[in-house]
């Protein structure tokens, strides 16, 4: 190509982006405005935008029951102020439906997770009539403890380990009435408002397994207990007594509080051995917030029994 | 103060100035009216993106037309050119100005001078050494012996040091060269009006064909001594041992020499470049005083005939080195201080001005585009890349944390991602591009080494953000702030290999 004809082909390219430059420039802030050309009444109107994100991506997107051309993620632009619902819709998801309002140069945002439809249920390969369970949170990965007809259960959380650690059958009504369950140092401790049962589960299939031991009887009714005093020792709410009760020994029983009101509540720290009672302040008749150092009251009381035998003796 | 020394301190503010509030202007605009600042970026980004995109189109353009003339038999068609003198009238003056580079370098140039088409009896090599170098006459001297019989002659001549009115700088070494070459061209009888001299850094290694092709353009066009010559220069030299980030940089002056040469009409010289012995010596050589003496000596063409001077892009090119240091962080240095030497050219916009108001002669409407000219490049150089790698991001993140539910904001993110898209297209075009420029593969280099020319150019968003801009508006500074910059020699040295 001669000069001349790079100098034609130069500048017809410089007025073609030129142009682009000074007609698209006004169009796109306008456009970035929300501004929208409305044909019929030849007026700017002020539209705002959906943004529509989802997990999973590629979900049918309705807007109020128009389909609309993308899936998700999409956005839906040039919407003219207005209520809508939003609907999004999956093969094997529960379908969400939203209302939304869209306003004038603001993006409303959609940013939902579907929920699977429920097909794929998996169910433990083992034939047990399962009573019931209890979530075990463990820094080794999540144990699942099961009470079945056949004893007593740690299962993987994934469901593909399973180990007995205790034969005993509770039947199906004790079972149900176990409130709660707590583990500590390959013990397991757990509870209904009649019972408190202890169960010190082998370390290793080696191990001979132990007897689950039914370790304390309700005088009214168990509300909470908790592992505590050095993980020695059970502390448990029956009715409005507190009282601590060595694990080794259950009959060596401490009264350690005497509540007020039957909705009284205690929680008991065994990192810091610290024992916090919500409790009735009397006369006013209002809840007041304690709390107990245990392990000095622990020792007072321990020397005072020694004293008593040693005087016995 | 008098009048002239305000003029000329104006002069020198208002590219600093405007560089500056532009940047400074978006960011408090941003702080004061984050949404407007948001429209200003949406508009920045519009016109960048059809100003790159434009610029891309005439790279390819300049790109076909260098390849178009790549099989051209120049000698040839200098036999057969209608012309008032004869091939064998002309005579070549080689002017190579070194300073402290070795010798190797030097050598390099004179065989790539030695292995041109042109007739080398035709061809005076001038070596013009500076007296600041130590023993640079017994280095020139060894080198003349060494090339002496394959040229028509080489001349050594030594700037002295410290001369009233001169700055340590390329010009003045070219300019005092010169003058010794005019005495010894009247010497011996010579047409000043049949020499062209071309002006080489050190480094500067001819193409085959290039004084054959620059023969030819000097015999068939009418107004030869109206008229530049400029190579576009390929920094190709040590492309196999230079890191990469080095390479991208230097690639990419190539290619804006590219475009820059399809503006034919405001085209303008850069760094080595030949013309009329006569001509130089009707406007007075080389500025002695000022860094940019390779424009600078277009701009004072420009003005002694009154706007009838133009520069002819040569369809071949000359390879020049990667300004490389010893290690990463040196070239580093060495590429920001070479950057900002050539963003020093903005005293072009000053010395334009100043010559402009005495010259009445020039039509208003020229001085006007060509200071107009001059301005926009200097002012985009210092502030595009800082608005899109630094403040964009900015607003951006401000959009996505605070204002996330703005349209405006939402938009400029779409927008954004227009821009590097189309930035992702001219990559794609350069990685193409710069295929041709490169030289044969050394031996001992291995081929995984064209893998690296390649993701090279993944570095373009972290040099644009620091080799970018900042050396421009460094340049800018300084002179606003009457803190002038003094020429620093680009380290010339050939590695064995730090290629990454």
């Amino acid at each position: 190509m001669e000069p001349r004809k790079y100098l034609i082909a130069r500048r017809l390219f410089f007025w073609l982006f030129f142009i682009m430059f000074v007609v698209f420039t006004p169009a796109v802030v306008f456009y970035s405005l929300g501004y929208k050309l409305d044909l019929k009444t030849k007026k700017f109107l002020k539209t705002g935008i959906i943004s529509i994100k989802t997990f999973p991506k590629g979900v049918d997107v309705y807007l109020d029951g128009k389909k609309h051309r993308e899936a998700s993620p999409c956005i839906i632009r040039e919407a003219m102020p207005n209520e809508y619902v939003v609907t999004l819709e999956k093969n094997g998801f529960y379908t969400y439906s939203v209302p939304i309002e869209v306003k004038p140069s603001i993006v409303s945002d959609i940013d939902v997770i579907l929920v699977p439809e429920m097909r794929n249920v998996e169910k433990l390969k083992f034939n047990f009539n399962v009573y019931r369970f209890f979530f075990n949170k463990h820094f080794f990965g999540d144990k699942i403890v099961i009470f079945t007809d056949k004893g007593v259960y740690f299962l993987d959380s994934d469901f593909k380990g399973i180990e007995k650690i205790s034969s005993k059958d509770f039947g199906a009504d004790v079972a149900s009435a176990i409130v709660d369950l707590k583990e500590s140092n390959n013990r397991l401790m757990f509870y209904s408002d009649k019972n408190v049962w202890f169960l010190e589960f082998p370390q290793d299939r080696s191990s001979k397994e132990k007897d689950v031991m039914p370790v304390y009887k309700a005088d009214e009714f168990i509300k909470d207990a908790f592992f505590g005093i050095r993980d020695r020792y059970l502390v448990i709410q029956d009715g409005l007594k507190v009282i601590a009760m060595d694990i080794q020994n259950p009959a060596v029983v401490f009264p350690i509080f005497q509540l007020r009101s039957i909705n009284s509540k205690v929680f008991y720290d065994n990192r810091a051995e610290i024992l916090y009672i919500r409790d009735k302040v009397m006369p006013a008749g209002t809840f007041s917030f304690f709390r107990i150092e245990l392990m000095p009251l622990i020792n007072e009381k321990r020397e005072k029994e020694a004293t008593i035998f040693n005087l016995g003796t | 103060m008098d009048g002239p020394y305000r003029f000329k301190r104006l002069l020198e503010i208002i590219p600093g100035f405007l560089s500056w509030f532009i940047i400074l202007f978006l960011l408090v605009l941003f702080m004061v009216k984050p949404l407007s600042a948001a429209i200003v970026m949406i508009v920045y980004l519009l016109y960048w993106v059809c100003r790159l995109l434009y610029m891309s189109i005439l790279l390819v353009m300049a790109h076909q037309r260098v390849l178009s003339k790549r099989n051209v038999d120049w000698l040839g068609k200098c036999r057969d050119v209608q012309s008032d003198i004869g091939l064998n009238d002309v005579l070549h003056v080689v002017l190579y100005t070194t300073y402290k580079e070795p010798n190797e370098v030097l050598e390099g140039s004179l065989n790539s001078l030695k292995e041109v088409d042109f007739p080398r009896q035709q061809i005076v090599v001038v070596l013009a050494g500076e007296a600041r170098e130590a023993y640079s006459d017994l280095k020139l001297d060894a080198i003349k012996k060494q090339y002496k019989e394959y040229f028509k002659d080489v001349i050594v001549t030594i700037h002295p040091n410290k001369i009233e009115g001169e700055i340590p700088a390329k010009g003045a070494n070219a300019t005092y060269a010169a003058r010794q070459v005019k005495e010894y061209l009247l010497n011996r009888g010579l047409k000043l009006e049949n020499v062209i001299i071309s002006c080489f850094d050190a480094d500067t290694c001819s193409d085959k064909n290039y004084f054959s092709c620059l023969t030819y353009n000097f015999l068939s066009i009418p107004k030869r001594h109206k008229v530049s010559f400029q190579p576009f220069p390929v920094y190709s030299n040590n492309i196999y041992t230079a890191p990469a980030f080095a390479r991208v940089i230097e690639i990419g002056s190539t290619f804006w020499q590219l475009i820059e040469s399809m503006r034919y009409e405001k085209f303008i010289t850069f760094s080595s470049h030949s013309m009329s012995f006569k001509t130089l010596d009707e406007v007075g050589y080389w500025p002695v005083d000022l860094i940019s003496d390779d424009s600078l000596i277009f701009w004072k063409c420009f003005i002694k005939y009154d706007g009838d001077y133009r520069t002819l892009a040569l369809d071949v090119p000359v390879y020049m080195d990667i300004a490389v240091g010893k290690s990463f962080w040196e070239t580093v240095k060495v590429q920001y201080k070479q950057k900002r030497r050539w963003a020093w050219g903005v005293e072009n916009f000053v010395f334009l001005g100043l010559e402009f108001s005495k010259n009445r002669n020039i039509p208003l409407y020229i001085k006007f585009s060509r200071l107009f000219q001059t301005l926009d490049n200097h002012i985009n150089w210092a502030t595009w890349t800082i608005v899109i790698s630094l403040i964009t991001p900015l607003v951006l993140l401000w959009g996505r944390l605070i204002m996330k539910n703005s349209l405006v904001m939402f938009n400029l993110s779409y927008i954004n991602t227009i821009t590097f898209n189309s930035l992702s297209f001219i990559l794609i075009l350069c990685v193409i591009i710069s295929y041709e420029f490169l030289p044969p593969r050394p031996k001992g280099v291995s081929r995984l080494i064209y893998v690296s020319f390649v993701l090279q150019w993944a570095l373009i968003p972290l040099i644009s953000a620091t080799l970018g801009s900042l050396p421009a508006l460094d340049a800018q500074t300084r002179l606003m702030l009457g803190k002038y910059l003094y020429f620093n020699t680009t380290p010339k040295a050939r590695k064995e290999s730090n290629a990454i």
